[in-house]
């Protein structure tokens, strides 16, 4: 059934007014009321998307047209239960990098504070448009939103380092988000419409093979580029320089999510399973992503930078759900949705600990942490948690969905790409856990970057940063034991990936 | 009255900025301000009287015609406004009495000369009638007079803008009157083959007319006269010099309007009145669309190697009316319709940078971009309004620019003309190269405004603001351009379908 409301849409402009408000108030009120619209608008949201979600789980659609946008286009909003997922993470999430952006920025003493909140508010925005959009027009819209707004945030410290960085994460971008627009004029034009429908509207065949392998990659590599599928994956090691909040931002909530959703949008959505399969294209995609879930595990290693080290863990992680969408069995592809979640709280996790080391501390390189539990034990506790959870152990978020994903494979009959997951899972502990180990090693007294700083005795972080670090970690544990805490996640997934599949029936 | 009114609409916004122009010298020589007053208000009226007229056109669904003086077509003068010409008078209304206001700091800077002001404001609504008459009338040889109108006010505003807007009036002089020349040689040697001048008649009696060296020779003929007055690559040579050159107040409306209007004439001629199912059509359209191709590419490339943001500026128009005329050259509804819209887009982006360009200038004296850095904390709403119309010129959804040249994507694609859509992409990923590297210099340079000119100063004395933003008279025009640019592109369908579909479809 279709619910007619005003909600979703709601749910998308919220943060775009608090942006609006942010840009307006400026340096002239207090910052505390600055930071006032961020958190408010984050929980209004937060609040409009959830109360979507027992409707949606019932199998209901919210629906919210609001005119057309371009001839027979409308710019309209469907809320499916894919859709709930991302927007779910995205919503939540959102508070919690609030409140820690708020205590790292202050903490760090950043400046240009007003355009961070309002870029960071417009990229919610974008992101919870991209998950409710009901077209490939609206989609791109926002997802276009997505690509302006974040340049700010990488390009943060404005320097020579930021300017490079914002120019690769630019130039890869927008290319890519070039060629999706081709494509989706091109598809526009063949079929006619541009509406979103689980299991893809566009035929078998209706393409000879070649054209469609085209079409398909034109539009996959906006994804694909936001994803940070090797080797469109450059400018994510690059956007490094941004503050840690941004990390945070880019990794788990929105850009790189984006992608990955975008991904799941083109492949179930608008091609649908058959005609991917018909076509060979889920082939070559997956072995993309089998390749950059080994190769960036490789990278990671070598890396001593903490936060280098995570973006290429995200690299890795991101197309574990490139590649259980591209198993395209019901099992992979609710999997892989689950791992949005699970990846969001888990990475998150990590990088706000890497931000609090960075602050608290002022150490960035991975071989002087030596014995920092010591003085952090609560950021060491956490991070050593998400570390066990992103190598998927049981009883962390990270199990469930990589358990889909793999169980899926086999039940196509495709193991060696659940191979590539468990050698994978294997791989994340042998870059993660080293880290563990240095943090909690009798190192002698933890070191500390006084010229950074600017004291040398610290305890553990600020409230502020601890507080929300150890929610999400305490997530990441209970969606590990229960997946369907809360607002049923797990659930949602299933019945996203049944709808793409007809009800579970293998694809071949 | 208010009968009479609205039988003579057509005319009476043509003649009273007419009015305005011849009144203004006089009015001034008992006031100084007087004139400038009659000439913003006849514009406004002007603007008012031409929404009303296209909401009759709209309305009544069929074309609106008028006879100057009661004498009938085909020996009399007529009038005829559509969906399509009716948008771009309201077009040229607006952004001219819109360039009017925005004129006045300028002129009120001033004070020892006050016919030069009068002066200044004559010439400009001269343009603004020329241009009204040029958009409105059915009469080929009148299109001609009026092309003249715009073209003698064109050379004044443009020769007594900077130290070397002389030399670039004498070189548009020198093509321009070239481009005049050919049209009316175009005109003639279609009167020679059927004895009428007036547009609906010539198109009735070109089909009979079996001559067809003859119709070739004139529509070449036409191609050239058109293209040079649009600037359209390789007939451009006299345009960057006369758009960086113009003054400062009045290049918004040469480089925003005097362009797009010879291009609305082309569409009239090669749609309206030759008949395009003949079979040299295609060849003429194709001819077309490699100019378009070839100036979009070179516009965007040149737009790269300048410093000077008026050139930047100047190049990048040269690109973008490649679009216009790459929407002819398609020739489907898509096509036209995308053309039309990039007309209206195209016009408030590129008047709306020039009023930019113009505040840059008014209030720090810039002209090259290095010397943007930092000055969005000086001027925060110009520089907000300059992203916006930036972003809509690289062609970033949700803004004007977007979705012309969606539109123009699924006209090249509904045609399989794939290298059109290739040119978009690469033209906009050129412009998104030279845009943001006016934000990287605006936001992230090194800070170069630190005070107000001298001659700003002076005049501000007392006053004491914490930001120096420009005078609201500077400030209305520059955010209306923004707020059109987004309300256009968020109701570009109204467009599309409510206004030009009619006309359009009737046509092809």
């Amino acid at each position: 059934m279709t619910i007619l409301s005003i909600i979703p849409f709601l749910a998308v402009v919220v943060s775009l007014a608090a942006a609006f408000l942010i840009l307006v108030f400026g340096n002239r009120v207090k910052p505390n009321v600055r930071e006032a619209v961020t958190l408010l608008a984050a929980v209004i949201k937060a609040a409009l998307v959830f109360s979507m979600v027992p409707a949606v789980l019932k199998g209901n659609e919210y629906y919210f047209c609001l005119w057309e946008i371009a001839d027979g286009v409308e710019l309209a909003f469907r809320t499916d239960a894919a859709g709930m997922v991302f927007a779910c993470v995205a919503s939540g999430l959102w508070i919690v990098t609030s409140v820690y952006s708020i205590g790292y920025m202050r903490g760090h003493h950043e400046k240009n504070q007003t355009g961070y909140f309002a870029a960071f508010a417009v990229c919610l925005s974008s992101a919870i448009g991209i998950s409710f959009a009901a077209n490939l027009v609206t989609f791109f819209i926002f997802y276009e939103m997505l690509t302006v707004a974040t340049y700010p945030l990488v390009a943060h410290y404005r320097d020579d380092k930021a300017k490079a960085s914002g120019r690769k994460y630019l130039a890869y971008t927008l290319i890519s988000g070039q060629l999706f627009f081709a494509a989706i004029a091109a598809v526009y034009v063949i079929y006619g419409t541009c509406d979103f429908r689980a299991g893809g509207f566009i035929e078998p065949g209706s393409l000879s093979g070649g054209l469609m392998i085209l079409l398909f990659f034109l539009m996959i590599g906006g994804g694909a580029v936001k994803a940070g599928v090797m080797p469109l994956h450059g400018w994510l090691p690059a956007a490094m320089v941004a503050p840690t909040p941004v990390s945070a931002l880019l990794h788990a909530v929105a850009v790189v999510k984006a992608g990955a959703f975008c991904v799941l949008r083109v492949v179930c959505y608008v091609f649908g399973p058959d005609t991917v399969a018909s076509c060979g294209a889920d082939k070559i995609l997956a072995w993309f992503a089998a390749a950059t879930i080994l190769l960036s595990s490789f990278i990671a290693m070598r890396k001593d930078n903490l936060k280098a080290r995570l973006a290429f863990s995200t690299i890795g992680q991101l197309s574990y759900i490139v590649l259980g969408i591209s198993v395209l069995a019901p099992y992979s592809i609710a999997g892989a949705m689950f791992h949005i979640v699970a990846h969001a709280f888990l990475k998150i996790t990590l990088f706000m600990c890497a931000g609090a080391i960075y602050v608290t501390a002022g150490l960035s390189e991975i071989s002087t942490m030596g014995g920092l539990a010591k003085r952090m034990p609560v950021t060491c506790t956490c991070f050593a948690l998400a570390s066990l959870g992103i190598a998927g152990l049981p009883l962390l978020a990270g199990f469930v969905s990589k358990f889909n994903i793999i169980r899926g494979a086999f039940l196509m009959g495709k193991p060696i790409f659940a191979a590539v997951l468990v050698a994978a899972a294997l791989l994340a502990l042998s870059y993660l856990i080293p880290v563990v180990r240095i943090f909690f090693g009798k190192g002698g007294q933890p070191a500390v970057n006084s010229e950074h700083t600017g004291h040398t005795g610290y305890t553990d972080a600020a409230a502020a940063m601890l507080i929300p670090i150890t929610i999400t970690a305490a997530v990441s544990l209970v969606l590990g034991v229960m997946p369907d805490a809360g607002p049923h996640l797990y659930d949602l997934a299933v019945i996203a990936a049944e709808a793409i599949t007809g009800g579970g029936g293998a694809i071949v | 009255m208010n009968f009479i009114s609205m039988t003579h609409l057509p005319v009476l916004i043509v003649i009273i900025p007419l009015c305005g122009a011849v009144l203004c010298p006089l009015l001034s020589h008992f006031s100084p301000a007087a004139g400038k007053k009659a000439v913003i208000g006849a514009l406004f009226v002007s603007f008012c009287l031409s929404i009303l007229q296209l909401a009759a056109v709209v309305q009544s669904g069929e074309a609106l015609h008028y006879y100057l003086g009661g004498w009938k077509p085909p020996y009399g003068i007529e009038f005829v406004i559509d969906g399509v010409n009716g948008i771009i008078i309201v077009l040229v209304s607006f952004i001219g009495a819109m360039t009017a206001l925005f004129s006045s700091p300028f002129e009120e800077a001033d004070k020892t000369a006050p016919f030069k002001s009068a002066g200044y404001y004559s010439i400009l609504s001269f343009l603004v009638t020329g241009l009204l008459g040029l958009s409105s009338t059915g009469d080929a040889f009148n299109l001609y007079v009026f092309m003249e109108i715009v073209a003698l006010s064109g050379y004044g505003l443009i020769a007594i803008g900077e130290e070397k807007g002389p030399i670039a009036a004498f070189r548009y002089l020198l093509t321009g009157t070239i481009g005049a020349s050919m049209y009316l040689l175009g005109v003639g040697l279609l009167y020679s083959a059927t004895g009428t001048l007036n547009m609906a008649d010539l198109a009735l009696r070109l089909k009979d007319v079996d001559n067809m060296p003859l119709i070739v020779f004139a529509m070449a003929c036409l191609v050239v006269g058109f293209g040079i007055k649009m600037a359209l690559f390789p007939l451009h040579g006299w345009q960057p010099a006369a758009h960086s050159y113009a003054h400062p107040a009045a290049d918004p409306m040469i480089a925003g309007v005097m362009i797009k209007i010879p291009a609305y004439a082309m569409f009239r001629f090669f749609f309206c009145i030759f008949d395009s199912g003949l079979p040299m059509m295609k060849t003429i359209f194709n001819i077309i669309g490699i100019m378009a191709v070839l100036g979009i590419l070179y516009g965007s490339l040149k737009a790269l190697r300048y410093d000077k943001y008026n050139k930047i500026l100047a190049y990048s128009s040269i690109g973008q009316v490649g679009y216009i005329a790459l929407g002819f050259a398609i020739g489907n509804f898509y096509g036209i319709a995308g053309a039309v819209l990039h007309i209206l887009s195209h016009a408030f982006m590129k008047t709306g940078l020039f009023y930019t360009s113009a505040a840059f200038k008014y209030r720090y004296k810039i002209h090259y971009t290095d010397q943007l850095g930092q000055v969005y904390r000086k001027m925060p709403v110009t520089c907000g309004a300059l992203v916006v119309l930036a972003l809509s010129m690289i062609g970033l959804p949700p803004f004007a620019g977007f979705f012309s040249k969606w539109y123009l994507a699924l006209g090249a694609i509904e045609n399989g003309q794939y290298l059109y859509v290739a040119v978009l992409i690469i033209s906009s990923l050129l412009s998104a190269v030279y845009f943001f590297r006016i934000f990287e210099k605006m936001f992230m340079g090194e800070k170069t405004v630190s005070e107000p000119s001298t001659q700003e100063e002076s005049l501000r004395q007392g006053k004491t603001q914490s930001r120096t933003e420009v005078p609201l008279s500077m400030l209305i025009p520059v955010l209306t351009a923004a707020l059109m640019v987004i309300a256009l592109g968020l109701g570009n369908s109204f467009i599309v379908n409510g206004v030009l579909r009619n006309t359009v479809m009737g046509v092809l």
